[in-house]
């Protein structure tokens, strides 16, 4: 049992976003082929997600 | 009304765990020693980031009392019966998936895209970009080396991040090590790199 709560605010900023949206999208446990997901109405493609994140790499600074 | 999934477990949660997405209570689905943690909502939410960031927030309350494998946004289905099934033909892995991960969570770490401080090759920009990607891979490498026992596990997803997978009681020397090495870290997240073949 994790017994230190995770309970931290969203870390602020695009990295938290982009890092929040590769794992929530794209890991987790998924029932095959039962997943509609929608941005504004617009279907979310796998791919457009993957290059999202690729795109994140080029530019991150800290 | 569909059932949205949040997470698996194998723990015993409170059934007064709290709200999920739309206001409502959170159930649990059982089969054998596995738990489904699940509320209805009328549609599949929308990955919009105030959505995002409240399924996150569900999932990482639920994480403070029990280790869970975390699924994936938006998962949903037609009927209970239709999750229930998910836990029994997937047992076993499911199982293996929970023991693998108990304890532990998900760190994110980020090579910085800047270019070090090797000399550039003006005429040729391509060499500085491919040598200044070449360092960042060493400090990757480096970082990896001396973290060492700290990381029970580890995954890349994507040119430039990777995953960890760190025993809570290794995640402040873990943060303190990559932020020594300048990259950039975000988490402790709930698993969701790591949740078996089919995450």
């Amino acid at each position: 049992v994790v017994s230190k709560v995770v309970t931290s605010p969203p870390p602020a900023g695009d990295l938290a976003l982009i890092d929040l949206l590769d794992r929530l999208l794209q890991g987790g446990v998924v029932i095959q082929g039962d997943i509609t997901l929608s941005v504004a109405d617009i279907d979310l493609v796998k791919l457009d997600l993957r290059l999202l994140v690729a795109a994140f790499d080029a530019v991150v600074r800290r | 009304v569909s059932v949205l999934l949040y997470a698996v477990t194998d723990a015993a949660l409170d059934t007064a765990s709290g709200e999920g997405l739309e206001q409502r209570p959170l159930r649990t689905l059982s089969h054998n020693g596995l738990r489904a943690v699940v509320s209805d909502v009328e549609d599949a939410p929308a990955a919009e980031p105030d959505t995002l960031w409240a399924y996150h927030g569900v999932v990482t309350r639920l994480m403070g009392s029990a280790s869970l494998l975390p699924a994936r946004f938006a998962t949903t289905a037609q009927s209970d019966g239709e999750i229930t099934a998910l836990l029994a033909t997937r047992e076993r892995e499911l199982a293996r998936a929970l023991e693998h991960v108990r304890g532990a969570a998900e760190f994110a770490v980020r090579a910085d895209s800047r270019r070090p401080d090797a000399p550039d090759a003006p005429s040729r920009p391509g060499t500085a970009y491919m040598r200044a990607r070449l360092a960042q891979s060493d400090v990757v490498r480096d970082f990896e080396a001396q973290a060492g026992e700290l990381v029970r596990a580890r995954t890349r997803r994507s040119a430039r991040s990777w995953a960890y997978l760190v025993d809570r009681h290794h995640w402040d020397e873990f943060e303190n090590l990559a932020r020594g090495f300048r990259l950039a870290i975000t988490g402790p997240w709930p698993p969701y790199s790591f949740v078996g073949e089919t995450g």
